[in-house]
């Protein structure tokens, strides 16, 4: 017995394959000892809200059950109808024409470039609120899809950012955004 | 002559004790570094967080108060302001957000003075208010507590303001040359009004119970579940990786309500892999495309998707929609094998594939998450 010891600790333990198989040991007991304490991973029911299996009603096979055709905005414009950049800019100047104006001929001058909707919106607005004396740069055209662009113009204080709406081509402001520079 | 008899049996304690320090490192370390992971991999798990739909009680604003970025601790105190008011005077939460999206569009939560020659007429305060207008004397309206309770005040008697898209419910109560300008703070101050009440954004807007929005309630933040029901085929999953929105199962016929307000910016039949735009008919996996569908712009360049309607969508291109206005009904069209709602959620305005992200955590994180009850 005490032969078999004395070889163990002096041969085996000190050989390159007795020090791989201690740290073998230790690894599988740290590992072994690790997932009783944390538990087993299947064990754990789904978790609520979560994607659990996929549902009949849709085909993993057919992985993509979205869009097809994302079409390139192309704004369209009635031949002879100004383009909405124009119009936009049309009002623009007509918006920041407020001084000493009363209410009425502020819009009377915003009215021709203006939807329905949108001159609804500024139907009680005193005109000394508007905040801002001049356009200050190129206004900057964002199609959105094709009767639908946003203008930025850049004015004294900001920007002021029009969304521009087409009605069989015809373009009118319909959105008023003004944002602090 | 002891030292040749003592040397080997030091060499092997210190072998011993080097050998059982480093195990005890490399193991105890180990263990504990998984065990850690563990731990952690349960804190990233969205699932596992649980998020709070505000506390009672008024903000202490005079304590340490959370920032919320670009704002500093001066601006978060007059938001903190304007909310306590607003529990005073017992308005719901949607009232708040809009009052903090309101006073950040005039005067980026800063309690302004006369800015001379740069002053819109004579207006002053958190809400711009104009004392030649009859809002108060230039000292009242520079009071937050006092501008905040005029604000609500007026914000009060404006019909059905809780449902209104936020801009419009502002600018009845602003009457300013540029009415559309609010809706584009609704996310941050949604996120000023979560922080400083523990959530309170994702609270049923219209109560002031603070209770979680559910089923068809409107949260605070504007937002509301398109049916009822869960997620039955996730976002990009290992199977579908290419699946850039959620399933949702639904009896053909299901009200679709619109997510949020906006802007309808695309509403129309998606031509199948052929090019055929045959979406009265039931599709079939494989046949390609979303069927109907309609794409909603809303504040801070956020689309939202809804794909395979029965028929015709109930709004056109260019209509305005509030939040949780009927939009269509559950079908099958296009690329599905049953009826379902393919919902999807595009940041920066980006209507191709790159612009998705995963629906979930983006409308839990509004208060309008997935339910059965829905």
């Amino acid at each position: 017995m005490r032969r078999v010891v004395e070889y163990l600790t002096t041969r085996v333990l000190r050989s390159r394959l007795g020090v791989a198989l201690g740290i073998a040991v230790l690894v599988l007991g740290v590992v072994g000892v690790a997932r009783v304490v944390a538990g087993s991973e299947e064990g754990r029911s789904p978790l609520p809200g979560g994607a659990v299996p996929p549902i009949s009603t849709t085909d993993a096979e057919a992985s993509d059950d979205g869009l097809s055709v994302v079409e390139e905005p192309s704004p369209w414009t009635s031949p002879g109808a100004p383009e909405p950049t124009e119009v936009a800019r049309s009002f623009a100047e007509a918006w920041l024409r407020h001084d000493g104006v009363t209410a009425a001929r502020w819009r009377d001058g915003l009215r021709p470039y203006a939807t329905a909707e949108l001159l609804d919106k500024l139907a009680r607005v005193d005109p000394a609120g508007v905040p801002a004396e001049r356009i200050t740069g190129e206004p900057r055209t964002v199609p959105v899809n094709d009767s639908l662009v946003e203008v930025i113009v850049p004015v004294d204080t900001g920007e002021l950012r029009l969304g521009v709406q087409a009605e069989e081509g015809r373009w009118r402001v319909d959105t008023v955004n003004w944002q602090r520079g | 002559m002891a030292f040749p008899r003592r040397w080997p049996v030091r060499r092997a304690a210190l072998a011993f004790g080097l050998t059982a320090v480093l195990a005890l490192l490399c193991c105890a370390g180990g263990t504990a570094a998984f065990l850690m992971t563990m731990y952690a991999a349960e804190e990233d798990n969205p699932y596992a967080l649980t998020l709070g739909c505000g506390t009672e009680g008024r903000i202490d604003v005079n304590g340490e108060l959370p920032l919320v970025p670009p704002f500093d601790a001066q601006q978060m105190r007059n938001a903190a302001i304007i909310i306590n008011v607003g529990i005073e005077l017992d308005v719901p939460p949607r009232g708040w957000v809009i009052a903090v999206a309101t006073a950040i569009q005039e005067s980026t939560l800063r309690n302004l003075g006369h800015l001379g020659a740069a002053n819109d007429h004579d207006s002053l305060g958190l809400f711009q208010q104009r004392p030649s207008m009859g809002w108060g004397t230039p000292q009242q309206v520079r009071d937050p507590v006092y501008a905040s309770t005029k604000f609500y005040e007026k914000l009060l008697t404006v019909p059905d303001w809780q449902r209104l898209p936020l801009t419009v419910a502002a600018q009845a109560v602003q009457v300013s040359a540029y009415p559309d300008a609010y809706a584009e703070h609704e996310p941050k101050a949604e996120a000023i009004v979560s922080a400083l009440t523990g959530g309170a954004g994702r609270a049923d807007g219209a109560s002031v119970e603070l209770s979680c929005a559910d089923g068809a309630d409107i949260a605070a933040s504007g937002w509301t579940a398109p049916i009822p029901g869960t997620v039955g085929s996730g976002f990009r999953t290992a199977s579908r990786p290419s699946h850039n929105g959620v399933d949702i199962a639904a009896a053909k016929g299901t009200r679709i309500r619109a997510a949020a307000a906006g802007k309808v910016i695309v509403a129309r039949c998606d031509p199948d892999n052929r090019g055929r735009l045959s979406c009265d008919v039931d599709g079939y996996p494989g046949k390609g495309g979303c069927g109907w569908f309609v794409d909603i712009l809303h504040a801070d360049d956020v689309i939202t998707r809804y794909c395979h309607m029965v028929r015709k969508p109930m709004v056109k291109q260019n209509d305005t929609v509030r939040a949780g206005q009927v939009i269509g009904l559950v079908g099958s069209s296009g690329n599905s094998s049953g009826p379902h709602l393919h919902f999807e959620v595009h940041l920066n305005r980006d209507r191709s594939s790159r612009g998705a992200i995963d629906p979930v955590p983006f409308m839990r994180a509004r208060g309008a998450p997935f339910t059965a009850e829905g």
